[in-house]
């Protein structure tokens, strides 16, 4: 009753892996298996003296980081303002998780046209006074990742938020009572009896999402293709231009193991914590 | 969870979570309005269209070519789920009631599956697709798309059937009913809620895969919904207004789907996110 599992898994995960590895230890284009020719560890030198892979990974850590960083706050603030269920928070809950089942594809283009020049954001700077001149979010240097953060917070807080609240559940009824009785003020309890007693669940979804900031394509691919410039350059879409646009199959391989090894390093933290949930 | 006492702090925490909303909905709001506008219009100043054109979904549905996506996307969902669905099954049933040698390690083995992101995948996978037939096949995507299920399909049934009393097993065992009636007789019916909380992950995984279709498709008739839709995007000629309108129509069946089963997805997230 295992077999079918194990086959597909070996096909197609265990055998990938094994080839994405021999394959960035050679040089290939990627088409007759034949002209395949072994190279050792060439590869791996090539992308340790190549600028843009140092800047995709830079804008890989910086981007996970930052998306970590930013959807913790914002996925714990909004689920402590929804256990408080004033009024407007049951519309809250509702809307803000939908953004996080879209496919990544579809945000993506629904934000570029939001912030093109004609865009909806443009057109809030500018009759607000901000800017008299339409910003090229998209298209300077400076404004890419950032897009392509805030996007990718707009998209996934809510999921945060849901697994906040459901954590938020968890938390002892008592200690939170006993606060109130000592006089406690609700930012004092937030600190000092809630995020306490948090402290694995903030690890388990930080590590999350981590381990999806890790592997961000779509939204990159879409919007940007890593540019302009590079500046929105992340490991998967470089691997992905190397590998097919340029049949460059060793060197995009090794990005490739790359982002397994940051993968897997995530992974197993993540296991290790997730393991004290329970 | 908190006594507030303040009518202000109330109030200042209901237009707080009131202003979050709007800034959610606001952006695919204006999305919404510009896939009616007329292709004039697109670049002025106003939220709403002056003129209201619903035909550009039907526009963009036909020259798009969005109803063969929409066919492909529905089949490798379909397929992907219900096949990782029964494979999964039968492994955690394995795992669960029929402990061999070495199932540990072999579970183990599975569960590393879950550490691997597909796109550090995606050369391998076409290598392999290209040599094995299964190029450009919407049946072999969803083959793939069951191999990277897999992992946390078996991992929440597995642990669903860890609280399911070996009675039950025990006593079906000795009316001489085999390994697999047992299974889909007296365990699926038992294990309903995680059967749907699977469903709803792996429905999400494989409808709104990108980077997978992108590279395992080649011909348009084989494009998946993001993919088929993506491709459009390049060409500059496309107008806005149609771009607009395909990504709504895109977002609808999800969005159809979280309407009707809200707490159901966000049970299914939240167990596949701190069980998986």
């Amino acid at each position: 009753m295992v077999v079918p599992s194990l086959a597909v898994f070996l096909g197609l995960i265990a055998a990938p892996i094994v080839v994405v590895g021999l394959v960035s230890l050679s040089e290939w284009t990627g088409f007759d298996i034949a002209d395949i020719r072994w190279l050792g560890i060439e590869n791996y030198r090539t992308i340790a003296g190549d600028d843009i892979f140092w800047r995709a990974l830079r804008n890989t850590l910086l981007f996970t980081g930052l998306t970590t960083l930013f959807l913790n706050i914002v996925g714990f603030g909004v689920a402590l303002l929804i256990s408080t269920r004033v009024r407007g928070t049951g519309l809250l809950r509702g809307v803000i998780f939908l953004p996080a089942l879209l496919p990544s594809v579809l945000v993506g283009l629904m934000w570029q046209r939001v912030l093109d020049a004609f865009g909806f954001v443009n057109q809030i700077l500018q009759w607000l006074g901000v800017a008299d001149q339409p910003i090229f979010f998209l298209g300077e240097e400076r404004w890419a990742l950032w897009v392509i953060i805030g996007v990718t917070v707009w998209q996934f807080a809510g999921y945060d938020m849901i697994l906040y609240y459901a954590g938020l559940q968890g938390v002892d009824r008592s200690m939170l009572e006993a606060a109130a009785l000592d006089g406690a003020r609700t930012p004092a309890t937030v600190f000092r009896v809630i995020i306490p007693s948090m402290r694995h669940i903030v690890g388990v979804v930080a590590l999350l999402n981590i381990i999806g900031g890790l592997k961000i394509f779509d939204v990159v691919f879409v919007m940007t293709r890593g540019g302009p410039n590079r500046s929105s350059e992340v490991l998967a879409t470089y691997m992905f231009e190397q590998g097919f646009r340029f049949s460059i199959m060793g060197v995009a391989s090794a990005i490739a193991v790359v982002i397994v090894v940051l993968a897997v390093i995530a992974s197993v933290a993540r296991f290790r914590l997730a393991r004290r949930l329970v | 969870m908190f006594e507030l006492r303040a009518t202000w702090a109330k109030a200042g925490l209901s237009i707080l979570a009131v202003v979050t909303a709007v800034t959610v909905v606001l952006p695919v709001a204006w999305v919404g309005a510009l896939s009616l506008k007329t292709g004039r219009e697109v670049y002025n100043q106003k939220f709403l269209p002056d003129e209201w054109v619903p035909g550009n979904y039907i526009t963009a549905w036909q020259e798009f070519g969005l109803g063969g996506y929409f066919l492909n996307s529905v089949f490798v969902t379909v397929v992907s789920v219900v096949l990782t669905i029964l494979v999964s099954l039968l492994a955690a049933h394995a795992f669960t009631w029929l402990r061999f040698p070495g199932s540990d390690v072999v579970f183990t083995l599975l569960l590393l599956g879950i550490m691997i992101p597909p796109a550090a995948l995606v050369l391998p996978l076409l290598i392999e697709a290209r040599h094995l037939g299964f190029y450009n096949d919407l049946f072999g995507l969803s083959l793939v798309y069951v191999a990277f299920g897999l992992p946390i399909s078996i991992l929440i049934f597995r642990g669903f059937f860890a609280g399911i009393p070996g009675e039950l097993v025990e006593s079906a065992r000795l009316d001489g009913a085999r390994e697999w009636k047992i299974l889909f007789r007296v365990i699926v019916p038992v294990a309903r809620p995680a059967v749907v909380t699977v469903t709803i992950l792996l429905f999400l995984a494989n409808w709104n895969d990108f980077i997978l279709a992108l590279v395992l498709m080649r011909d348009a008739d084989t494009y998946t919904l993001p993919v088929g839709i993506s491709q459009f995007i390049g060409q500059y000629a496309t107008p806005h207004e149609l771009i607009a309108a395909a990504s709504i129509i895109g977002s609808v069946p999800v969005f159809i789907l979280y309407l009707v089963l809200e707490r159901r997805f966000q049970q299914g997230v939240t167990a596949g996110a701190l069980k998986g």
